[in-house]
């Protein structure tokens, strides 16, 4: 493993994701826990930006998760730690690695969101919240969580349209987006983003 | 086959039989299969709106409950001595809240907590950062803190060790506002008063650069208007990414830099949105206001967000990179929403495009500029130059492509022609005197800058004769040195600059289509304003107007400048007749008369031409003095083609010719009395002169006519020779046209005597001169062509015949549609094309013969013989081509025209 260069940089206390570049290379190196790490440093990134991006909304606008999404990877390959190994046109392996990490956070945070609302709509909390609620409506937030449960079981089948999927539903990116991720070409992306729909409509219902 | 092959197969089949009948030859015997792929088509085909749009993207899946759920199960009530109350947002890094202060003042203020993970050293950083920041700020428009701190929920607990949750806060004051757009937008404030507003934000901006702050997120809503005694005074708040310039970059700034992409992306500045360039200064935030002063003109963002997130971030941020955003003006006048935009700022839609034209629109674009060296350098000279535009002076911003479209049209013209056009558009016009002015604050040193000089020195001095002159009353003006100074410059400055012989001493090319067509159509566009009270003025200007026209063959754009110039004319002598004691008034309503019908008989109008000859003799022979002039514009008429007959004519010319000496010297004595009357000071002589001298040549262009006429064609050639060389030396354009259509005159006498290569080369000569001085529209150049035409046929030059004969016949077509020469040049052609063209050449010979015999009753005595000519050709057709009934029903024609003929013109006596 590559040694640190910059020997005064605290990397756990910095900021919880400061040395995502290393923990990459840790994925990289095969090291245990190292994705898991990753996983978490991404997510915890990417919901403090979007809970910061939102609070600068507008009542009632809505948020781009790929934006988000973007943001993180921006801000990873904008770190000073990273600036010598990493560009935006980077090693393709390595983005991928990264936007499929993302998409699942992603898809955590949106999940967790569906499923707080669930709860706050049936729980004590209803009247607080009761002005905020009609921003999602429920059928969308049952066909998240539906999704999601389903999602799993697409893995199992056929990992590239679960990847595909979470790219897509989860964190908003566009067909041609997730098709030059994924290293598909964008009418492959088609194809299969149909299936995976029709298919996991299918699963969801049963 | 796999099932997603087969479902893909499937979907594409669009009948339920042409698919019931894929299915069962792709599964077969396989029921499940079957059933799998049925059951998949089937949740295909009721998908509705299942997936149809990314999970989070309609919903608030990221409300700020969801962030700060670290708070809400232990709600904060108070920090220190300040009792929090309602939640006022979320800034980038923080919770705001309103506070009541309990002490030691009792305020109410506006207290921001850090939301998460305070115990995160970069978040200490970052808050310990903004808090110096703004300490150091001491401005109206920005908003005050009064105190910061680090709050432990549990008291007594000290330091910050591993377990221990600080929650760093400050507290500012409380600013009860909206933001600035909303705000103008709902006090529908006129664009001038957004502005008003807007130039405070700039400079409390310009106080926070000072101190080494950029905010690097300025959007409406961080600019907050409050009314403070009724009067709104915008606050900028949240400078929570502000980060220090220069030296004062500490440790923890660095934090600041990898936290999150800074910036929000319609206000982001071309620098922000590249991916590996944190090198952002205070022009970021002049491009954010720009971006934020095109919000409030035009109510929307140069790239909204939604335009910028429909593409992906790459697109995105090459949008802002490289994509010049859409002028305002233009911008708001392509909006759909635009009288709503309008209404919004008290006017109507077309003014609020009008009004951002020109310099509002540089100042905008030039904060937007991508290149940041091209912006302004700091916000006060932004808030400056929108106040020189309040204020009606002469603004900073210009646009690059006006000055770069100004330098290439000079290096185009190059200098003479540029100064001179430019001075004359801005003689009459002040059109671009604009431009010339934002030239001139780049301060470039460009060897086109001395010609922008000297342009400039010569507009001050014709502003100045302009001034003068308006001073000066209608009887001053006439021959006043002002009159003459504008209609010298404009004969002499600037229309000489087209002058091929003057082009070509200094190798310059003229480029006439281009700059002084469109200079001349601009400045007759302003000439009834600029010249209301001065008819005489507005007279000579056109005059010289329609010369510079019709020296580029433009003669249907000169033509109504001669016909004003002509009514104004004759208006000031019909109102003044009483006190005519002067004939130079006469002469030059004569001389107006003569130019207009001159263009009117070239252009085939020949009885408007004769209507206005005659009212112009009627309206001269009326008054005391008119003998001189009368007897010219009896000349005139002769000239101009009465429908005499050759004997009258020449008769005609010989009573003139009598009376010639007289006429002149008359004229002569008329001119130098008005000149002496009017002006002392002029210098008479060379006026005298000139004019004797144009005498004498007009006596001899008279002799030559009357050879003509007799067919006396070698006694007209060294006369005709002498005039040429006299033209050819005095070298004013007028005179160009006039010496070649001279050297069309000899041509045509040296082709009569059968001089043909002395013809042709004359013409030929005639006709590569006439195309680079006037263009290749001018009838003069038609009737060149013609002569020219005519020789080679005669040489039997047919092919080359062709040629010229097809351009004489395009330009008459276009320019004088029912001349003789039409005519003519048609029959000619015809005959030119018996060998090669028979079908055609039959159809343009009668054609030919058909249009002059229409004209008989009009066609000049002494052009008559063109009928007959074009008849002899018709003949000779018919027998070149075998055609004995023709020739003999041609024949007898040319027998009843003959007698026809004669009874027109009586015998000589």
């Amino acid at each position: 493993m590559k040694k640190r260069w910059y020997p005064t940089a605290p990397s756990v206390t910095l900021h919880g994701m400061t040395d995502v570049t290393l923990i990459l290379e840790q994925v990289e190196a095969g090291q245990i826990g190292a994705r898991e790490q990753l996983f978490e440093a991404v997510y915890s990134e990417l919901r403090r930006m979007a809970a910061a991006q939102m609070a600068k909304e507008q009542p009632g606008q809505t948020l781009q998760p790929t934006a988000l999404v973007h943001e993180a990877w921006l801000w990873l390959v904008k770190s000073p730690l990273s600036a010598s190994t990493f560009s935006y046109e980077g090693k393709n392996d390595r983005r991928r690695y990264f936007f499929g990490v993302a998409a699942e956070a992603m898809r955590r945070i949106v999940v967790e969101n569906a499923r707080r609302k669930r709860s706050v709509r049936h729980g004590v909390q209803y009247q607080r919240q009761f002005l905020d609620e009609d921003q999602l409506p429920p059928e969308k937030s049952n066909e998240l969580l539906a999704v999601h449960e389903a999602l799993d079981l697409l893995a199992v089948h056929d990992p590239l349209k679960a990847e595909l999927v979470k790219l897509r539903y989860f964190a908003g990116f566009t067909s041609d987006e997730a098709a030059e991720l994924l290293g598909i070409t964008p009418k492959s992306a088609e194809k299969q983003w149909v299936y995976a729909r029709a298919w996991l409509k299918r699963h969801l219902s049963s | 086959m796999r099932p997603e092959s087969i479902f893909d197969a499937a979907i594409q089949k669009i009948t339920p039989t042409e698919r019931a009948a894929y299915l069962d030859k792709a599964c077969g015997s396989d029921l499940k299969l079957r059933q799998e792929i049925e059951a998949l088509l089937q949740a295909h085909e009721g998908r509705g709106e299942f997936m149809d749009k990314p999970a989070v993207e309609q919903t608030a899946a990221f409300t700020p409950e969801a962030s700060t759920a670290g708070f809400s199960h232990k709600p904060l009530e108070h920090i220190g001595a300040y009792k929090l109350r309602e939640k006022l947002g979320e800034g980038g890094m923080g919770t705001v809240y309103v506070a009541d202060q309990k002490e030691p003042v009792q305020r109410r203020v506006a207290i921001k907590l850090i939301k998460e993970g305070s115990d995160s050293k970069a978040l200490l950083a970052r808050f310990e950062q903004e808090r110096q920041a703004l300490a150091l700020m001491d401005h109206p428009n920005i908003a005050k803190i009064f105190d910061a701190g680090i709050f432990l929920p549990s008291p007594g607990t000290p330091g910050e060790g591993p377990g221990v949750r600080g929650i760093p806060y400050f507290v500012m004051e409380l600013i009860k506002g909206v933001p600035i757009t909303r705000y103008c937008d709902e006090a529908k404030l006129s664009p001038k008063e957004r502005l008003e507003l807007f130039v405070p934000v700039c400079k409390a901006v310009q106080h926070a650069h000072q101190k080494g702050i950029i905010h690097r997120d300025l959007k409406p809503s961080n600019i907050l208007i409050g009314l403070y005694d009724e009067k709104p005074i915008p606050k900028i708040i949240d400078f929570g990414i502000a980060k220090a310039t220069g030296s004062r970059i500490t440790d923890q700034s660095i934090y600041t830099e990898i936290g999150s992409l800074v910036g929000t992306l319609e206000y982001m500045s071309p620098e922000q949105a590249k991916l590996n360039n944190i090198d952002i200064d205070t022009r970021s935030d002049i491009y954010a206001l720009g971006v934020i002063l095109y919000e409030l003109l035009t109510g929307s963002v140069p790239f909204s967000r939604k335009e910028l997130e429909k593409a992906g971030l790459g697109e995105m941020l090459r949008v802002i990179k490289e994509v010049e955003p859409t002028k305002p003006s233009t911008k708001v006048s392509g909006s759909g929403t635009l009288p709503n935009i309008a209404a919004n700022r008290q006017t109507e839609p077309a003014k609020l495009s009008k009004m951002m034209k020109g310099d509002l629109d540089w100042i905008v674009m030039k904060s937007l500029e991508k290149d940041r060296n091209r912006r302004y350098e700091t916000a006060n000279q932004f808030a400056q130059d929108i106040d020189f535009y309040l204020t009606d002076k002469p603004v900073y911003a210009c646009p690059p492509s006006a000055m770069y479209r100004m330098k290439k049209w000079i290096k185009r013209n190059q200098t003479t022609v540029a100064v001179a056009a430019a001075v004359f558009i801005t003689v009459i016009g002040g059109v671009i005197s604009t431009e010339i002015q934002h030239s001139r604050t780049q301060q470039e040193t460009s060897e086109k800058l001395a010609a922008l000089e000297k342009l400039e020195q010569e507009q001050q001095k014709t502003k100045a004769a302009l001034v003068e002159a308006k001073a000066n009353e209608l009887e001053a003006f006439r021959k006043s040195e002002m009159a003459l100074a504008v209609q010298e410059f404009l004969e002499k400055d600037l229309i000489a600059q087209v002058n091929v012989f003057k082009q070509g001493e200094t190798g310059r090319k003229p480029d006439p289509n281009l700059t002084l067509k469109n200079a001349l159509d601009q400045a007759s566009l302003v000439i009834p304003k600029r010249f209301a009270d001065q008819p005489m003025i507005e007279a000579s200007v056109r005059a010289a107007i329609a010369n510079a026209y019709e020296s580029l063959g433009l003669c249907v754009e000169a033509l109504p400048h001669l016909e004003r110039s002509h009514d104004l004319h004759q208006r000031y002598v019909r109102q003044h007749k009483a006190d005519s004691t002067n004939d130079s008034f006469l002469f030059d309503y004569f001389m107006a008369a003569t130019r207009l019908a001159q263009l009117q008989s070239n252009m085939g109008m020949d009885t408007k031409a004769r209507a206005i000859m005659s009212s112009a003799v009627e309206e001269i022979s009326k008054t005391a003095n008119g003998d001189a002039t009368r007897q010219e514009t009896i000349r005139r008429l002769t000239v101009l083609g009465q429908p005499h007959s050759k004997e009258e004519v020449e008769k005609e010319i010989e009573r003139i010719g009598n009376d010639a000496k007289n006429a002149f010297a008359a004229v002569d004595r008329a001119i130098t009395q008005g000149l002496t009357n009017d002006k002392p000071g002029v210098s008479t002589p060379d006026k005298k002169a000139d004019t004797s001298r144009n005498n004498k040549g007009l006596e001899q262009i008279m002799e030559v006519f009357k050879l003509i006429l007799a067919e006396k064609f070698a006694q007209a050639e060294p006369i005709l020779k002498e005039l040429l060389e006299k033209s050819a030396k005095a070298g004013t354009v007028t005179e160009d046209i006039q010496s070649f259509n001279l050297m069309c005159m000899l041509g045509e006498v040296y082709r009569r005597q059968s001089k043909n290569d002395d013809a042709r080369q004359i013409l030929e000569k005639a006709s590569a001169g006439l195309k680079k001085s006037i263009g290749t529209e001018h009838p003069v150049i038609g009737v060149c062509k013609l002569s020219l035409g005519h020789v080679l046929y005669t040489e039997k030059k047919f092919d080359r015949a062709e040629i010229e004969l097809r351009d004489a016949l395009s330009i008459f077509e276009k320019q004088t549609p029912n001349h003789f020469y039409l005519y003519e040049t048609k029959s000619l052609l015809g005959a030119t094309l018996t060998r090669i063209h028979p079908i055609e050449a039959e159809s343009l010979l009668k054609a030919g013969y058909q249009g002059l015999k229409s004209q008989v009753s009009t066609l000049p005595g002494h052009e008559k013989h063109r009928m007959s000519e074009a008849l002899d050709r018709l003949i000779q057709f018919y027998t070149d081509t075998n055609k004995p009934d023709e020739v003999k029903k041609w024949q007898a024609e040319k027998d009843k025209l003959a007698e026809q003929l004669k009874k027109a013109v009586p015998p000589k006596p």
